[in-house]
This record gives structure tokens, sequence and C-alpha cells, in this order.
């Protein structure tokens, strides 16, 4: 049974292989990015849209780069602004700079993030030991410092640091600050972050700020029209335009930016799982052709043959494509949850992933019955 | 064309298998042997496809076991292909996949129970000698004995007629000797046994031999 079943395998390699590599990658491919796009929108925004409530920044006309780093309020255009709004319920703080943290032991290179509390309702973080910075550490100027999990393990040889003191630096100033939070870091992230609140450095320290305003949903366009004249007394014509919060539009520009790359790789991979499909299938046919001549020869009906074909290509062929699309979204939610510690998939998105893998086996199907009127099966 | 229509299996009259050979009669009573020989490989094939009643002469008059094979619709045919008629091929398409016993009931298992078949399948490799290879690979096997596997899958139900092809272009000549006394003594129980062959020394031991 076993060497019937390696013989098999052996033998019907591109049949059963190849189609499924095609497969499962299409599948990866799509729900991955799925799994990007909301993971990233969704957690940047969730929080706030389920308050009904929108984030704005602002950016500059002249850069082409503006989605990434030139949102333009500092902290002082971000007070003006909540001064200036009156809808404005909260501010969103991040700046960032590269720092040296270090420990009795050893000092390593940082990713250093001054942040306010509000910071952790746009970002997808799972907290391992301890807590995050919250409204009073900023508040009260608390020297408290939150890493990741990589960070840790470089300094204290540990993921539990909390207690431990370490001492940072960030544009030339110095600080001694207390763990008081471990986070979790995914796999692909190679670096170590620290984060403590954005006003225990001056602004100086930092290489750049992003800064956004929250808001009434319903009054989201009133306020951009008012945070753009409240920006343009400062940069004048420059002002480009104020939009929904920059990790929306980071998404949403890297998508536009790689969406036919993306395309173009799921096309290339339904077509090669598709295509050795063909050839798999035809010589598979092949081999069962002659015993299809001797099933004939000895008078074994056709419905019968028929049956006995589908049966058999339901096992080796069909269900090798439903498995390769079962292991295709289970890899693909696995990488998910590696990417975005939370991976988020709405409806719409499962219904658009189950649509492209009923649309693969419809076209299996297809391609079975295509080739079995070929070959004169049926 | 005056006959006793008692034990008449074959009544075949003025088939055509192509241009050359159109007023073919072939008439073969109950348990004899006769080989058939001077045909090409393509009319061998063509006769062997109508003799089986799996194509019907363009014309001409087929008459197997009593019945009007011209008249008959396919679904009958395919009923009389699986209960009355068996055939070895030229070669003996077994399939490697499969082991000595599920070759020789590999086309009954799609007809009839699983337990009766392999029963079926017993019998006749006991009958034919070789039980004892029932579940050898195929791949193990010599070639009379791939040839005695594929005259037990065309014998396995006890047709009414057993056709054989040329396969004794696979056997060395002791063993096709020994095939001929296998398909005597299917002859003696009855079967009726048309070889179609060009070999001398199969053909000597046949009860008649039509020469086209």
């Amino acid at each position: 049974m076993k060497k019937a079943l390696y013989r098999f395998i052996e033998e019907n390699i591109m049949f059963l292989l190849l189609p499924s590599i095609g497969i499962i990658l299409a599948i990866i491919l799509l729900t991955v990015s799925f799994l990007l796009y909301e993971g990233g929108a969704v957690s940047a925004t969730a929080y706030y849209a389920k308050e009904d409530r929108s984030i704005l920044s602002a950016g500059l006309k002249s850069n082409d780069d503006l989605l990434l780093s030139k949102n333009i309020l500092n902290w002082d255009d971000g007070e003006k602004a909540v001064e200036k709004l009156s809808d404005a319920e909260d501010l969103i703080i991040v700046s960032e700079s590269l720092g040296f943290l270090s420990s009795n032991t050893c000092s390593t290179q940082v990713k250093a993030m001054g942040v306010n509390h509000s910071y952790w309702n746009i970002v997808n973080e799972k907290i391992l030991f301890g807590r995050l910075i919250n409204n009073e550490d900023t508040n009260f100027y608390r020297s408290v410092i939150v890493i990741n999990e990589k960070a840790s393990l470089e300094l204290f040889n540990t993921r539990d640091a909390i207690g431990e003191t370490v001492n940072i630096e960030v544009g030339g100033e110095k600080r001694k600050l207390t763990v008081i939070g471990v986070l979790k870091a995914p796999f692909y992230f190679e670096e170590s972050i620290c984060f403590f609140s954005y006003n225990l450095f001056s602004p100086d320290s930092y290489d750049k700020s992003w800064i956004s305003i929250v808001v009434p949903q319903n009054l989201k366009n009133d306020n951009k029209d008012k945070l753009s004249k409240v920006l343009y007394d400062k940069y004048g014509a420059d002002i480009y335009e104020t939009h929904e919060y920059n990790q929306l539009m980071q998404i949403s520009y890297w998508l536009d930016k790689y969406i036919k790359t993306l395309c173009i790789l799921l096309i290339t991979f339904t077509v090669f799982g598709m295509t050795s499909f063909v050839f798999g299938l035809d010589n598979y046919l092949r081999k069962h052709l002659e015993k299809l001549i001797v099933l004939k020869a000895f008078g074994v009906k056709d419905d019968k043959i028929k049956m006995r074909l589908f049966n058999k290509l339901s096992l080796h062929g069909l269900f090798i494509i439903f498995i390769s699309l079962a292991l295709g979204y289970l890899i693909a939610l696995i990488l998910g949850g590696v990417i975005f510690i939370k991976p988020v998939l709405l409806l719409k998105d499962l219904a658009i992933i189950i649509s492209f893998g009923c649309f693969c086996m419809f076209i299996s199907i297809m391609i079975s019955l295509e080739r079995l009127k070929t070959h004169n099966i049926l | 064309m005056k006959t006793q229509i008692k034990n008449i299996v074959i009544w075949a009259e003025n088939l055509e298998i192509n241009e050359s050979l159109s007023d073919m009669n072939i008439i073969v009573e109950k348990g004899e042997l006769i080989g058939i020989t001077g045909l090409n490989k393509e009319e061998k094939g063509t006769l062997i496809s109508i003799l089986s009643c799996f194509n019907k002469s363009p014309k001409g008059k087929y008459i197997f076991d009593y019945e009007d094979i011209h008249i008959l619709e396919a679904d009958k045919l395919e009923t009389i292909r699986a209960e009355k008629i068996g055939c070895v091929f030229d070669s003996p398409k077994l399939f490697e996949e499969l082991n000595v016993i599920q070759n020789v009931t590999f086309w009954l298992d799609c007809i009839c129970p699983k337990k009766i078949s392999f029963e079926l399948g017993r019998s006749i490799l006991k009958e034919l000698g070789m039980e004892e290879k029932s579940l050898v690979s195929i791949v193990e096997l010599s070639n009379m004995e791939k040839a005695i596997a594929a005259l037990a899958r065309a014998a396995i139900n006890k047709p009414v007629l057993l056709l054989i092809d040329d396969i004794f272009s696979w056997l060395k000549p002791s063993e096709e000797e020994k095939f001929m006394e296998l398909l005597l003594g299917f002859a003696e129980k009855g079967t009726t046994i048309i070889v179609l062959t060009n070999s001398i020394r199969a053909l000597s031991r046949v009860n008649r031999v039509i020469r086209f």
C-alpha cells in the first residue's frame, strides 16, 4: 500500500506538486496582502473609528514622499491646532530618532520613539510584561521606558526586564529610565525599539515627528479645512492638504505603488498552477487511457467508467487542489499572525479570498472536463 | 450455405474489414479452438473489434450466441461483452501498480461486488496454476506468467468466447506450447476460442485454421 502510494506520488509529482505550489503561492499572496492592508488600516483606525472619531494629519504639497515622513505638524503646530480647532479631542504624538540604550553590562543601538498615551490606540502591539506609557507618565515627566523583547534580550538576556534601569542617549541628551513594559516583537522586526514620553527630550533631539489630531467623524471635513487654514498661516501655499491618518495613506500608497506587481504575481502563480495542472492531468489521463481501453473492451459500461475515473480524478486532482487551497489559507494566516500580532481580515476580504479559491476549483473542474473530452473519455 | 444451427457461437456473413477484405464468412461452433491467420495488425484489430461486439461491421451479418449484433444497441453490446466475451490483447496490458489478482479482477470489480470478483479471481488463478502468485507484483512476473494473468483476466467470468490476439509474439517457443495447452483446456470445457496469429506453432494446435 505504502509502496503503491509512493509510486503514485513519484509518477504524478507534476500533477500533484506543481499545481499545489502555484495555488498555495497565489492564496498566500492574496491573503497576506489583505492581512497587510486590513491589519495596518484597521489597527491604525479601529479604536477611533469605533468611537466615530477621525484622525487628521497634514502634509506639504512639494514632497513626493509625503506619505512617509512629511507630516508637517510639530509639537507647537499640534498644540496650536488643538487650541484653534474647538472640535479637537485628542492629539497623537510620535517622535523618532536613533538612540543608544545601555544597561550595566552592554549597550545597543535602538529606534527611540517619544510618544504620548494616544499612540497606543493606533498601533498593533502586544505587551508581554508590565504596562505601556500612560497619560500620567507624560504629564509628570516620569523616567520610564517600554522596550521590545529584542532590546530586552540584548540588554538583560531575559524577556522580563521590568524594574531594570537603562541609560538612554537621544540626540546628544542622556537620561536614566526604568523599564515598565516589554513588547512582543514580530520575527521580521530585527530592530531594538524603545518607547518613552515624548517630552522627556527636547523637540530638537528627534529626527522626525508625526502629530495627528483626533476629531469627531461627522466634523472631519470642516476640521480638515480649519487645519489647512491654521497651517496656511505658517507654511503658506506649500500646504498640501490635511488627510486621514498617515498609516492609512502609507498603506494605500504602498498598494498603489505595488498593486500591478501584486496582480502580476497573483496571475502568474494562478496560471502556473493551472497550467501545470493541465499538463499533469494530461499525463495522468494518458496513463489511465490504457485502463479505460481494457475496461471498455471487457464491456464495463461507460457510466461506470466515467464514475470510476471521476472518483479517481476527484481524489487525485481536485482533492489536491482543495488541500492546496486550504494549506494556502493556513500558511497565509500563520504568516499574517507573524507579520501582524493581531491579524485582521474583514468579511468582505474573506469573501474575496474564498471566491478566489472557488474560482480555482471551478477552473480545475472545467479543465478536467475539457481534458476528458479532448481524450475522448467523455 | 447449409449449416446445422445447433451449438453455433459465431455466424458472420459478408463482414467487411476493409476494401480488400469485404466478404468475410466465419462460422464457429461451441468449444471450437480455431486460428485465424493472414491478417495484418490493423485488419486483426478491426476483426477483433467486430467479433468482440465493440464495433459493428459496415455491412454483412454477425450473429453471436444467437443474437443479431447489428440490431442491438450499445448498452446491450456492453452487456454481451461483459458476460460472454473475453479478450487477451497482443500485449498483456497489465498494470504495474496492481498485483496479479487485482489485475485479474480489475474490470470485474466495476461490475460485481469485490468479494465475488476476488473469489472468481482466485479460482481462475488456481485453475491456471498461478494461485501462489496472486499477491505478487506484476513487475516480478515472467512474460509467460504475464500472459497467463492476461488470460485469467479474460476468462475470469467463464465467457462463451475467448478472443486471443497475437500474444505469442511475447512468448518463447516452449511457452507458446504451454499457453496453447491452457487454451485447449478451456476449449475442452466448452469455451469457444479464436486465436488470431501468424505463429505456425500456435496454429498447429488449433482445430481449424481460417486463412485470409
